[in-house]
């Protein structure tokens, strides 16, 4: 809008950093330009300044400056629809005249952040300040500055047993592959590492190679309509060649390095995003066998 | 497949130059994906594993490059130092090879680093390494790994020697599966190729056994004793692991491996686990090759053992007498020249052994390599690289072994000293070393009616083990010097062992036997073999060993095949040290006589090369019975009539028209050796006594031989007659025993009746009797039996007339040419020289009997039946009428000048009768020579009969001249007269310079 009309007002959001803030970089969805963001974390206040000034010594009139805090998920099924589950507004200026450059601080206290930020193919959950300077005649000016939510989970709760230990598993075709695999637990935090084994009990495969995926799998909508995305985050080998009978292949994979979100289901019923674990096996004809389960990924 | 070979290399050169760049700007990341990159090339798998070597080592030495500039780099922040957030970080690799590899990189380097946490990093590498389950891929990975960390491993502690040696271990079985694993890869038709390339790769297994040997080794720890932990620990993990694999290469090279890298002590205390593994390996295992080279190192130990004794023996004796000597103030300096002898000795040792044994493995690996034609010089390069490592490993390891080895010997021989310096005396020391011998079969006795009892046998065996153990520990606990204490009780644990061996052996070969009936029957005999050696080697009381060889016979008897059992009778023949070893032993005798003739003859051949050896004299007719009832095989061999004869392929030697092979003249030849070493103590009469009774009881066996054989032995009982004789002859006559003489005189009708059956059965062969007898003549003539003298001479006129005086002309001189005066002609001509030339020379003859002797003889010669055999032959008779004291004879010289002119003048008469004038003129000049010797001698051969002489064979050279040209044959006289007219001129000189001498005065030269 701005290309064509340019703005009369430059509005400039500033958000404290106390010099401590922490940026986290997320790759934008739409360009593959990456941002940066600050990061807050739920119920943190979110504090800074809006500073407008005039171009060219104009004189803007307007009915009223405020600035808001929202937080609204995109979700992109068939046209873009937007719901705000968070709004919160503080008038920052009456009704009046800028003229020459005025700043305003403000501060959304204690913020209830019910969510972490999110951006994945069909949908979006974010979090922006947006300063309005609503006008009489004409449109409206704005600006938004987003920011990024990390939800800190407190451990998960001890009283999910599975979830805390080991999880084991057996899986095969008949008379031709038997393997079992372990891992150490079903929750991670983004730090973690994933521990595991897998034993092969009967191995009538000629198997090449086998890898280690990390698959998000993102659903929006609801039953009839949903849309599902699953993307490959991550490949890794954990074997190479043709076990026999009885080996055992050790797992480990550093989750720390890699852009992972953590599990979100069925975030305000809109949409849900969850990582699997597959296990693929690939044998000498280029033929795939998988298993896939899914772990909890959180952050802490 | 080179083009990826070739690619696989230039992309690795490629990424790794561009590595170094990124390395050389400090861009670390960037430098490490380079790396990735280029081990991908290792993620291959479409090369043979000699190819993957290849990309391997470039891999390899590009890696080392990272590793130098990650050791260079500071360590990073306290908390988190900079290499451990590294092997983090490298574990984010995608693919599993780069990823393993780069961590084995930083990891090893960050072991090098202090306060690195050491272990916990093994073990995670060997647990990570699970994840490449890729045959070739997965054993160069942990062979790298080995390479890694060869020389970082933790031993400082006891926690760490277990958590290395586990590391080792572990990663020896992985690499043994994924090395055995790869021969069911690929298409079932290519298993031969798959055997090809495991033997290639085999040294990456073995190198680990040679590591953990080494770590062992190594370790120094309080009350830790290398064979105690071998026994417990390692061996069993090993050898389950290696029966478990049921592959045959696997279990013939990794059981070989075994057994040559570790000490034999090591060998000894797990001898039961090992036979008892030996009976659960594959079938088709060639088991009796390993137990052999098992039994082989015992028994070489036991050598090497019982020489270094003896040098320590005769070291402590020469020091003690030193120390009573000297004060005790320089006794230090003296232990300290000791020791500096004791390391030469070592060094010497190690040298012999590093030439010796430069690892079998890898002495294959080479051959293996150097047959590959298509090796280019870059593998060539590369594959030296490691066999020289290999190699090292080997021969440090051997190097180690023989030092703690002598280090022990060393250490005992210490605390004897320390034992005896309070008594200062060698006796005491002497003492106990004998009491110690005396209690050391002891055990043998307890164990005697065991022996067939295999389990409580077994059980006794560990009990006593463990009783040693428990010394052992008492040992160490009790003394401040508890390895020294401990190393002593090890040394007395194989002494108790060594005696038992052969028990165990036998055990072991019993249930083989049941347990494994299809075993193919040269294995049997192998096993047998090796047994036999092991008793050999080991029971010093010969009672005992005797019981064994009973058993191993009686044994083999009944269960082996005819002819199979060679090779155990060939076994303790290693161990013979005299004659008498081979006598009594009835169960060998029934299993000789099993076998069939080669066998026998195999057997009886290796009995002579052994007895050549050791050149110990026969002591007894026992002993000569006991040797020759294997040899009688020999002696009445006949030379086989083949094909391969007739077609030549043999080498053979033409004798009367027959063809011998060069192998039995062989045969004949050794035989005769063995003769020689017939010497009884004694007199001479007794050797002879001997060697006669040799003869009537074997040698006569086979009369076609006896003609090979004979000769020796009658050359032989001369020569010790000789002997006996002039011992005689010293003694003052008056003195001498007549007892001796009747002896002498009955040995020399003995030697006539050897003669006599040697000529009964081989009248063919007169001329070479008739020899034997002249010789036999000479020697009773030397010693002064002029009786026996004279019927040897007349036994060889006799033989003269019926045998040779035909003068058959097919004789070996026939085609000699009739000018040469010494090139011989018929056998006649030659017997009748032999006759002059031996009747000539004795000296103890009564004269009437010589006179009728000489002149028979003459008359011979006079018969022959060529002119210039004649002539010859008179002209030298003419020596018998005329004696000089060229034998120092001291009586009076029988000469009879007329007689002698009588012989010329009848040789020139027959000379002159000759047909050929060039012959004629030969003989004319050989008279000549004749007579200007006899003139000399002092013979009435007077001046004018010498001109005479000389100017017909100048009017003879004359008139030849003349008429040379018309003959028809020109070129071949012209030949001959040159010859005898320089002949004659040579003679002409003679002449001169006699004359100058005041000699042959007034001859008209």
């Amino acid at each position: 809008m701005s290309l064509f009309f340019k703005s009369p007002l430059d509005i400039e959001i500033r958000l404290d950093d106390d010099g401590h803030r922490q940026y986290t970089e997320i790759k934008s969805s739409v360009s593959g330009r990456v941002d940066k963001l600050p990061v807050y974390k739920d119920g943190e206040s979110v504090k800074g300044t809006v500073t407008i000034r005039t171009r060219e010594g104009r004189r803007v009139e307007h009915t009223g400056v405020k600035v808001q805090l929202m937080g609204s998920i995109e979700i992109n099924t068939d046209g873009v629809s937007t719901s705000d589950f968070l709004t919160m507004g503080k008038e920052l200026a009456v009704p009046g005249i800028i003229d020459h450059e005025v700043s305003y601080p403000f501060e959304f206290k204690n913020v209830e952040k019910q969510y972490e930020s999110y951006r994945g193919k069909n949908a979006k959950l974010r979090y922006y300040v947006k300063v309005v300077v609503s006008r009489k005649s004409s449109q409206e000016l704005t600006r938004e500055k987003e920011l990024w939510v990390f939800q800190y989970l407190q451990p998960p709760p001890p009283t999910d047993d599975r979830a805390l230990t080991s999880v084991k598993m057996d899986v095969g075709i008949e008379e031709c592959l038997h393997i079992e695999f372990e891992y150490s637990k079903s929750r991670f935090n983004l730090k973690d590492v994933i521990h595991g084994r897998i034993y092969f009990q009967l191995v009538r495969l000629k198997i090449r190679h086998m890898e280690l995926r990390l698959v998000r799998r993102e659903e929006v909508g609801t039953a009839p309509n949903q849309i599902t995305d699953i993307e490959t985050l991550v490949r890794y080998e954990i074997m190479d060649g043709a076990p026999v009978k009885g080996e055992t292949i050790p797992i480990r994979l550093y989750l720390s390095g890699f852009d992972l979100s953590p599990t979100y289901s069925d975030v305000n019923k809109r949409f849900s995003s969850r990582t699997f674990l597959s296990l693929v096996l690939i044998d000498e004809d280029a033929r795939r066998y998988f298993k896939q389960s899914e772990i909890i990924l959180y952050r802490d | 497949m080179a083009d990826k070979v070739a690619s696989a290399l230039n992309g690795i050169h490629q990424q790794s130059s561009l590595m170094q760049q990124c390395l050389a700007d400090g861009n670390l990341m960037q430098a490490l994906k380079h790396v990735s990159n280029f081990l991908n090339e290792l993620r291959t798998s479409s090369v043979t594993p000699k190819q993957y070597y290849e990309i391997y080592m470039a891999a390899f030495d590009q890696l080392e490059i990272v590793s130098s500039y990650l050791a260079s780099q500071p360590s990073g922040n306290h908390q988190r130092p900079f290499l451990d957030s590294l092997y983090e970080l490298v574990q984010y690799a995608a693919n599993i090879i780069p990823r393993l590899y780069l961590m084995m990189v930083v990891g090893t380097t960050y072991m090098q680093q202090p306060k690195a946490p050491v272990t916990d990093l093994m073990k995670d590498l060997i647990e990570m390494c699970k994840g490449v389950q890729h045959p070739i891929r997965g054993l160069f990975l942990r062979y790298y790994l080995s390479q890694r960390t060869k020389n970082l491993l933790p031993i400082s502690t006891d926690e760490e020697f277990r958590a290395t040696i586990d590391f080792l271990v572990s990663n020896f079985i992985e690499m043994n599966k994924l090395w055995v694993r790869l021969q069911h890869q690929g298409h079932s038709s290519e298993r031969e190729q798959r055997i090809r390339e495991r033997n290639e790769l085999k040294i990456l297994v073995g190198s680990q056994l040679v590591r953990i040997s080494q770590v062992i080794d190594e370790y120094q720890g309080d009350s830790y004793s290398a064979i105690g932990y071998y026994r417990d620990r390692v061996f069993p993990i090993i050898t389950q692991q290696i029966v478990a694999c049921r592959d045959v290469l696997a279990q013939t090279y990794l059981i070989d491996v075994l057994i040559q890298i570790f000490p034999e002590e090591f060998h000894f205390a797990t001898l039961d686990g090992f036979l008892a593994v030996m009976l659960q390996v594959h079938p088709n295992l060639n088991k009796s090759e390993l137990v052999n080279g098992l039994v082989a190192r015992f028994v070489k130990y036991q050598q090497d053992k019982a020489e270094k004794k003896q040098r320590e023996e005769e070291e402590e004796l020469t020091a003690q007498e030193n120390e009573t000597k000297e004060e005790e103030t320089s006794e230090d300096a003296k232990k300290e020249s000791q020791k500096d002898e004791k390391k030469q000795k070592e060094t010497q040792d190690k040298e012999t052994q590093e030439n010796e044994t430069p690892g079998e493995s890898t002495e294959e690996v080479k051959s293996e390599e150097k047959d590959d034609k298509k090796s280019e010089e870059k593998e060539d390069k590369s594959d030296d690289h490691t066999e020289v490592k290999a190699e090292d490993k080997t021969t440090s390891n051997a190097d180690k072994d023989h030092k703690t080895h002598d280090g022990a010997e060393a250490k005992a021989t210490d605390t004897d000293e320390a034992n005896d310096k309070p008594n200062a005396s060698e006796n005491e020391a002497k003492v106990e070393e004998s009491s110690a011998k005396d209690e050391a079969p002891k055990p043998n006795e307890d164990t005697k009616p065991n022996v067939d009892d295999s389990e409580s046998d077994k059980d006794k065996t560990d009990q006593q083990s463990q009783v040693t153990d428990s010394q052992k520990d008492q040992d160490a606990a009790a003394s401040p010097k508890g390895d020294l204490s401990a190393s002593l009780a090890q040394l007395s644990l194989t002494d108790d062992l060594s005696s038992q061996l052969f028990a165990v052996f036998w055990d072991f070969y019993l249930q083989l036997f049941e347990s494994d009936p299809e075993m193919p029957a040269s294995e049997h005999s192998q096993f047998l073999a090796a047994i036999i050696q092991i008793s050999l080697a080991f029971d010093v009381d010969h009672e005992q060993h005797r019981e064994n060889m009973a058993k191993v016979y009686e044994f083999s008897g009944k269960h082996l095949e005819a002819g199979q059992s060679v090779d155990i009778l060939v076994a303790p023949l290693a161990f013979m040290q005299s004659p008498a070893d081979l006598k009594n032993s009835q169960y060998q005798r029934t299993l000789f006589d099993q076998l069939d003739i080669p066998g026998q003859r195999r057997v009886a051949h290796a009995i002579i090369s052994r007895l050549l050896t050791v050149e110990a004299p026969f002591q007894s007719t026992e002993e000569i019975d006991g040797v020759f009832q294997y040899l009688s095989v020999l002696i009445c061999e006949q030379p086989e009539q083949t094909t391969s004869v007739d077609l030549g392929l043999t080498t053979t030697v033409k004798i009367n028209d027959q063809d011998i092979p060069q192998s039995f003249l062989d045969t004949q030849e050794q035989l005769c050796k063995i003769l020689h070493l017939i010497k009884p103590p004694g007199t001479p009469i007794d050797t002879v006594s001997a060697l006669q009774y040799t003869r009537r009881m074997w040698l006569n066996k086979s009369k076609q031989n006896i003609v090979f054989t004979y000769p020796t032995l009658v050359e032989t009982i001369l020569y010790h007659l000789q002997v006996f004789g002039f011992a005689l002859k010293r003694v003052p006559q008056k003195r001498r025993s007549p007892t001796h003489i009747a002896t002498l005189k009955n040995q020399f009708k003995q030697v006539s009746v050897v003669l006599n059956e040697l000529y009964m059965a081989h009248p063919e062969r007169s001329y070479e009797i008739l020899q034997l007898y002249l010789h036999a003549a000479t020697v009773a003539d030397n010693v002064g039996f002029s009786d026996a003298s004279f019927e040897y001479i007349n036994q060889a006129l006799v033989l003269y007339e019926e045998q040779l005086s035909m003068g058959s002309t097919d004789n070996y001189y026939a085609s000699a040419s009739p000018h040469d005066a010494l090139g011989g002609s018929s056998a006649s001509y030659m017997s009748v020289i032999a006759l002059v030339n031996s009747v000539g020379i004795k000296r103890s003859y009564d004269k009437d009997a010589y006179v009728e002797l000489a002149a028979k003889v003459t008359h011979y010669g006079s018969r022959l039946l060529r002119k210039q055999d004649q002539c010859r032959a008179i002209y030298t008779s003419a020596h018998l009428w005329w004696w000089t004291d060229d034998y120092g004879f001291e009586g009076e010289l029988f000469q009879d000048g007329k007689r002698v002119l009588e012989c010329l003048q009848k040789s020139l008469r027959v000379a002159d009768s000759c047909m050929d004038p060039y012959l004629s003129l030969k003989l004319f000049i050989e008279i000549l020579n004749r007579s200007i010797i006899f003139a000399l001698y002092g013979a009435p051969v007077d001046v004018p009969y010498i001109n005479g002489l000389l100017s017909l064979i100048r009017t003879n050279i004359t008139e030849l001249e003349a008429d040379k040209l018309n003959s028809a044959n020109a070129d071949t006289e012209a030949v001959l007269f040159h010859i005898s007219k320089r002949i004659f001129s040579r003679t002409c000189e003679y002449i001169v310079q006699q004359q100058d001498d005041g000699r042959l005065v007034g001859v008209m030269v």
